[in-house]
């Protein structure tokens, strides 16, 4: 376990120490002491009925997972219910059924939460296809990609998830972190269960050409 | 097999950090090796770009998008060191800038070029260093404002991420419980503007941004300062219902007309009639204020309205509440 005094933090969080002009004040760095705490742990207390870190645990994802799925959901699949809906949903599920899997560290959480997201998502697109379609509504729906398929393209999108799945676990949750979900390299570590950015960095550089390898294998010549 | 594994490993690198690949330059130089790995590599690098800024392409995900210096671009401001253009409008030009002061990046806003009367120019400093008490989560943080080389200027924090407008290109429009949120943050973000006696003028969804973390951001407050139309209170109400009228019908709403209900028959009846109040073509039936907006979409999304606080505390009281009732549960 890695103490915060071996990360190397970014350039906003010593901004209060440098001011010097009476018209620059700095904003305040958005750290505060929920982000010494894992996911894990604060999973963990979630579930014994902690709604102080149920919050911070919400605070930490839902505005990522709400972007990303966002993304991934066509607009003629969203209907009544809004990617907020559906990411809160899968998140109350994962929290709930985490009593028997047991995370090691963030990472594997990420991964699980990911999964579960990506299934809801498909699961939206499924009902959203199969429902019968209302003469009113504006979004008809014309089956058309999600904005990240139309952006990537579909077969690219398969190979890459398909890729994805092949990599070992710890591969597949530097990707996620860094790469689906975008978190800053401090957290990567933290997930990752590294014991500085330097190495966090590494561990992301490898998975991403074990990745390129494994989506390679599956390109139609 | 890898033929140059430096060359993939060194792109991966990059890709990774979230810097901008050459990837015709690698093409030139490296043709014919790896091509394989290089091009999936390619792949994965859009789809992080995708998943930071709903763009892919975009050249640096990790940066704001700057122009290539231009011959007519100042380079030191004040004691900024002006590093690229990232727009210019009406209002003024943006750079991004680095604050020797402060030892990080900024964005900075200047005047436009041209002669003024004095009291404009003495007027808008007075109202930036204004702005830069103003402190709110969904507010851009303005650092400083000064006058120098002849332009009043400020610099704020440089937000990472799109625009709203960049979001209903790329994703469609918005769902009602998704547009609520936003306002909510918007309404949050006005009245601590409000507060301070200064009107924003300029509510767009080309003003506001998602940051990289889903964090709703109002943006240019100096809009107005820098030459627009005078505006009112009232009128920063009917902008923000003219954004959620946008953000779920991608159309402007055309004064005078309330037809939001016909373009989105599935849009719940308490979420159009608010959007529709804000619309109002009288000035003295919209809401009051941005903080009784605020209180009524709160009440539409089961959030707990800041009420004047300074700091929004738990503002995911929804998610939470719905969650933790769950867990008491124990079913599904």
């Amino acid at each position: 376990m890695m103490t915060a005094a071996t990360l190397t933090l970014g350039p906003g969080t010593f901004m209060a120490d440098h001011v010097s002009s009476p018209t620059a004040t700095p904003g305040a760095p958005q750290a505060n002491a929920a982000n010494a705490l894992t996911s894990v742990e604060l999973l963990a207390r979630a579930r014994a009925g902690d709604d102080d870190a149920l919050n911070d645990l919400c605070a930490r994802y839902l505005p990522r997972l709400q972007r990303w799925a966002h993304g991934r959901l066509p607009p003629w699949a969203r209907g009544a219910l809004d990617t907020h809906d559906i990411v809160q949903d899968t998140l109350a599920q994962v929290v709930q059924r985490l009593g028997s899997f047991e995370p090691r560290h963030d990472g594997a959480f990420q991964a699980y939460l990911h999964q579960s997201l990506l299934n809801r998502v498909r699961d939206q697109i499924r009902w959203a296809q199969r429902r019968p379609t209302d003469a009113l509504a504006t979004d008809r729906p014309d089956e058309g990609p999600s904005p990240f398929e139309a952006a990537i393209g579909s077969e690219a999108v398969a190979r890459y998830e398909a890729a994805l799945l092949r990599l070992k676990a710890a591969d597949r949750e530097a990707i996620i972190a860094r790469i689906e979900l975008g978190l800053p390299y401090p957290d990567v570590a933290r997930a990752l269960g590294k014991p500085t950015v330097a190495a966090a960095h590494v561990a992301v550089s490898r998975a991403l050409v074990k990745l390129a390898k494994e989506m390679a294998l599956d390109r139609k010549p | 097999m890898t033929e140059n594994p430096d060359l993939v490993s060194t792109v991966a690198a990059s890709i990774s950090d979230g810097l901008a690949v050459e990837w015709e330059r690698i093409a030139e130089q490296f043709a014919g090796e790896d091509d394989d790995l290089l091009a999936e590599l390619k792949i994965v690098e859009q789809i992080a770009r995708f998943h930071q800024t709903g763009l892919p392409g975009a050249p640096d995900a990790s940066s704001i998008y700057v122009r290539p210096a231009h011959r007519s671009q100042p380079k030191i401001w004040a004691h900024l060191l002006i590093l690229g253009r990232i727009e210019s409008g009406p209002s003024g030009e943006l750079y991004l800038a680095h604050d020797t002061k402060l030892r990080c990046d900024v964005a900075l806003k200047l005047m436009p070029e041209g002669r003024y009367p004095a009291g404009d120019a003495a007027r808008a400093l007075k109202e930036a260093q204004h702005l830069t008490r103003i402190r709110h989560t969904n507010l851009v943080t303005v650092f400083g404002a000064a006058e120098a080389s002849g332009r009043v200027g400020l610099w704020m924090e440089p937000v990472r991420g799109i625009t709203l407008d960049e979001a209903l290109k790329q994703h469609g429009t918005f769902g009602p419980r998704d547009a609520a949120h936003i306002g909510l943050d918007v309404c949050r973000a006005v009245a601590a503007v409000h507060r301070e006696g200064i009107v924003h003028g300029d509510i767009t969804a080309r003003n506001v941004m998602r940051d990289e973390s889903g964090r709703t951001v109002l943006m240019d407050c100096a809009g107005r300062m820098f030459g627009g139309l005078p505006r009112t209170r009232s009128d920063d109400i009917y902008g923000i219902g003219a954004l959620l009228f946008h953000l779920v019908t991608n159309r402007y709403p055309v004064e005078g007309r309330t037809y939001l209900r016909a373009l989105r028959p599935d849009l719940p009846d308490d979420f159009a009639s608010i959007v529709e109040r804000a619309l109002d073509a009288d000035p003295r039936r919209r809401f009051p204020g941005a903080g009784a907006f605020e209180v009524s979409l709160a009440g539409l999304v089961g959030a707990v309205a800041e009420q004047g606080s300074r700091h929004p505390g738990r503002m995911l009281s929804t998610a939470v509440k719905r969650i933790a009732a769950r867990l008491r549960r124990g079913g599904p």
